[in-house]
């Protein structure tokens, strides 16, 4: 479906009365969330059951690069060729595409912002600004400190400046906070039209567009009449092509896919692999899957998995039927990483100390055990998963079930440590069922210290 | 050192959380404190945090000012108890209270609450994430800072209690908020609504997979680089695996919080069931058990509205009702703690003060805060009222500024929390204000 489709399908064209009634309102708000909510699903069925993961994995990354957060505004709507056209057709594209990409879908127009920016007050207007306030307070300074302020008035900086400091450079990497302005001033105008009878989607507004011409990282963009739009197709072009976002696209990649800290040395590897191949987002995979540091084996299971990474892997390892991911959608809330709603424009981070704060490993557990005992609506464990286990040996079952779930082997410790466990429940129950213990010992399996990483 | 201190140092020794608290990269005592205290004196601090920008208008409201009335053409509150409406709780001669806000009207009475109008930062965004950073790492506009401020606190006081990382502050929720979120072991407990909880089964099972006794977990640890969060620069001997550790803290610090519970005992007061309630409940079990906890925080997400906001019978009505109802239900929980305990409830930002076309109203500057607690000096608005005429709008739309958020966080650790010296850079670029002057 296209945004005009979804909008025609799910805007309910009582949404815009002034006084709904609580019914109309709940009625609207069942019809609003079906899109969000069948999007979710498909992001799980795809990570879960998809045939081609390094896409998949991939799709996960970008999709906290450029966070949307889906409850905003408009976006719940959007966010279905968001995920599709932009997401997942940006994964193995060139950067530069897929940034422009990004920067014209309206989903980042409304989540960012920018529809709503236009092009600052005049030198006349701020003139009139700063006379009225010192007429008012007979005070110079504060005519002048009016004007200031007033200076911006209209000028959205939230997408340039996430453009500038999580798309593309970096924090406060090469440019300065006169860029984050110039480059608001350049993408004035880029809006969105949301018509529900004839058009949704990226339209640029002339009349919101910010005239003269504008310097951007110490380069002149000189002002398009015939084209305004160029303007900002030109800085974001600049911005795809400059050696900073190699630099930083290549650390956030190395520390996505290989370690929190990643070589400085593979990350400038990295850097050049993007700047030799223009941004090629295969190539550029392929230069850290090659790259001698990906394989040492001091990176061997050295990231801690997100929320997210957590449960995909464990449906993944048991091969669990799912029957509704909504079950799955609502534990990835309770773990702290709901689905395409991560309020800040950062996206969730995938490093170890975001997510490891004391208390947290009790919500996995607990996800562990509830999803080995059925208690995860919407999926379960094949029976078949337990289909070797002999009845009569119920002291092999813990290195069974290990050798499916964690290839890498368990440590010594963690072995010693469950089999204690396990000695101490045949002790109680002489013979053991394979329904009450696998479970079970597949539950302390998924809990273990070792799943968590990888 | 007093015997006192011995116990909780003996205490320490078997727990994660207190060898993780002995490793931090941050000088010790750089904030300074008086005395040490025994745990059931321990000043408290409970910060409240509203996410979405709370309408202050709509909350605290100027109940005389006709100019309230013709912005807010349909969600005012009557300033009069009409047949239908039960009309605004009057506070003083200029500002009322929010008529879904009964419940605090008895600790307004009492002198144990006061609300601070026009409260907020100096920093002019409207982002929701800009702002709420900007407040809880206390520097607006900085975005090197990646400590919150309450886990500043609690790395530079360290000497206060011992060294004594054990349940010193917690989060009732998933994930800790981002004031509490830093170098500081913080525990982030959630509330489990569901009946039979099975926490205690849970750790059991899980104790002896994170436990880090044997030797084998260095061999582990080594193999893996040794890399940790917690206790960068702990003695090599005391570094284990990050996972192992957290894992370790979260079975010590829930069965503590666990037998905390059960030595408090079943609340005798009743909570509303949602928004803050729970959290309010769990935070009051622990301050009674008398643990030396000195911060505690909780969110509530969903205060952002754009719509349908509402009046007297609304949304927001709701919500502040369900708020109101749970500080005034804390209040009674703790009983005589509130002598040391001292809430704050705050909001990013305040909202425009005109509404909007759809019955509600946009982001906006000025905010507001709520500030309960014994130690409060309550009984009275604070805060300087900068009025509703046009000209007296910030950017002619909000309300504006007159108290820094800072100011009131300032106050709260020099004349609450006992801190002597506050470090320069604790607050970044921040000039020390008069305060509101909430604790005298």
């Amino acid at each position: 479906m296209s945004d005009l489709q979804i909008y025609q399908t799910y805007v309910s064209p009582k949404a815009r009365s002034k006084n709904p009634t609580p019914k109309e309102i709940r009625a609207r708000n069942r019809l609003r969330n079906i899109p969000v909510g069948e999007l979710k699903n498909s992001v799980l069925y795809r990570s879960i059951l998809g045939k081609r993961q390094v896409q998949e994995v991939m799709a996960d990354f970008w999709r906290n690069h450029f966070n949307i957060e889906a409850k905003k505004g408009s976006c719940r709507y959007l966010i279905v060729t968001w995920e599709r056209d932009v997401i997942r057709k940006g994964v193995f594209s060139d950067f530069g595409d897929f940034l422009m990409s990004t920067a014209k879908h309206p989903a980042m127009l409304v989540y960012l912002d920018n529809y709503i920016s236009r092009k600052p007050l005049s030198k006349q207007e701020l003139k009139a600004v700063a006379r009225k306030v010192r007429q008012k307070t007979k005070s110079r300074k504060k005519g002048e400190d009016a004007a200031d302020i007033a200076k911006q008035r209209g000028l959205n900086e939230n997408y340039a400046r996430e453009l500038l400091e999580l798309h593309t450079l970096g924090v406060d990497n090469y440019y300065k906070q006169k860029d984050v302005i110039e480059v608001a001033k350049a993408l004035t105008g880029w809006g969105i039209t949301t018509n529900r009878d004839k058009y949704v989607g990226f339209t640029f507004h002339g009349g919101l567009h910010a005239s003269g011409d504008k310097v951007v990282l110490r380069k002149r963009i000189r002002e398009q009449k015939k084209k305004p739009v160029r303007e900002g197709e030109m800085v974001v072009e600049r911005l795809a092509r400059h050696r900073g976002t190699s630099e930083f696209i290549a650390w956030k990649l190395c520390r996505f896919l290989v370690d929190d800290n990643p070589p400085p040395a593979m990350v400038r590897r990295v850097a050049a692999a993007f700047q030799r191949a223009k941004g090629n987002l295969p190539e550029v995979y392929r230069a850290i899957l090659h790259d001698p540091d990906f394989f040492d084996s001091k990176h061997f299971q050295s990231k801690f998995k997100r929320p997210f990474e957590f449960l995909v892997s464990t449906i993944r390892v048991t091969g669990a039927e799912i029957r509704s991911p909504r079950g799955l959608v609502a534990s990835l809330t309770s773990m702290s990483e709901p689905l395409y709603d991560c309020v800040d424009p950062t996206g969730y981070y995938d490093q170890a100390e975001a997510w490891n704060d004391p208390g947290v490993m009790a919500l996995r557990w607990k996800f562990a055990m509830d999803f080995v005992r059925g208690k995860i609506k919407g999926v379960s464990i094949p029976k078949s998963f337990y289909a070797d286990l002999r009845p009569d040996l119920p002291q092999v079952w813990k290195d069974q079930l290990a050798k499916k779930v964690l290839p890498a082997g368990l440590s010594e410790r963690t072995s010693e440590a469950m089999d204690r466990k396990i000695r101490e429940y045949i002790e109680n129950n002489p013979l053991p069922e394979i329904k009450q213990l696998a479970p079970l010992i597949l539950g302390m399996l998924l809990g273990a210290p070792e799943f968590q990483r990888q | 050192m007093n015997h006192k201190n011995m116990d909780r140092r003996d205490f320490l020794k078997t727990t994660g959380a207190g060898l993780a608290a002995l490793s931090f990269p941050v000088p010790l005592g750089t904030l300074g404190t008086t005395k040490r205290r025994t745990a059931g004196e321990t000043p408290v601090f409970v910060c409240l945090y509203l996410r979405g920008g709370m309408d202050a208008l709509n909350c605290i409201i100027p109940y005389k000012d006709k100019r309230y009335y013709e912005i807010r053409p349909t969600i005012s509150l009557s300033p009069t108890k009409t047949q239908d409406e039960e009309g605004v709780i009057v506070l003083d001669k200029q500002f009322g209270m929010h008529p879904a806000m009964r419940p605090l009207e008895p600790l307004f009475k009492s002198g144990e609450f006061a609300p601070i109008v026009c409260c907020g930062s100096p920093h002019p965004t409207r982002s929701h994430f800009d702002a709420q950073d900007f407040m809880e790492y206390a520097a607006p506009g900085i975005r090197t800072i990646t400590d919150g401020w309450l886990n500043r606190y609690l790395q530079q006081s360290q000497d206060r209690h011992g060294k004594d990382g054990e349940l010193r502050a917690l989060a009732m929720q998933g994930l800790l908020p981002r004031s509490l979120r830093g170098d500081y072991p913080v525990l982030a407990v959630p509330t489990d609504r569901r009946r039979g909880n099975n926490t205690g089964q849970l750790l059991d099972l899980f104790d002896e997979l994170y436990k880090d006794d044997s030797k084998a977990a260095k061999k582990d640890t080594a193999k893996k680089g040794g890399k940790r969060k917690m206790g960068r620069r702990g003695r090599p001997e005391e570094r284990e695996d990050s996972v192992i550790l957290s894992g370790e803290v979260t079975i010590k610090a829930l069965r503590r919080f666990k037998e905390i519970q059960a030595k408090a005992g079943k609340s005798q007061v009743k909570y509303p069931t949602s928004g803050f309630g729970p959290k309010l409940q769990g935070i009051a079990q622990v301050i009674k058990s008398g643990e030396p906890m000195e911060v505690a925080a909780a969110d509530w997400n969903g205060w952002d509205h754009h719509i349908n906001e509402g009046n007297e019978d609304g949304r927001i009505a709701q919500m502040l009702g369900s708020l109101s109802q749970s500080l005034a239900s804390f209040m009674k929980d703790i009983g005589e703690h509130r002598k040391r305990t001292v809430v704050v409830v705050m909001t990013e930002f305040g909202r425009t003060c005109r509404e909007n076309g759809n019955r509600g109203t946009d982001h906006g500057h000025g905010g507001l805060m709520l500030t309960l607690g014994g130690p409060i000096k309550g009984g009275k608005v604070y805060g300087k009222w900068p009025g509703l005429e046009d000209k007296d709008l910030n950017q002619n739309r909000d309300l504006a500024v007159t108290t820094d958020f800072r100011d009131v966080f300032n106050e709260v650790l020099k004349k609450h929390m006992d801190v002597k010296r506050i470090s320069k850079d604790f607050f970044p670029n921040y000039k020390p204000g008069k305060g509101p002057g909430i604790l005298g």
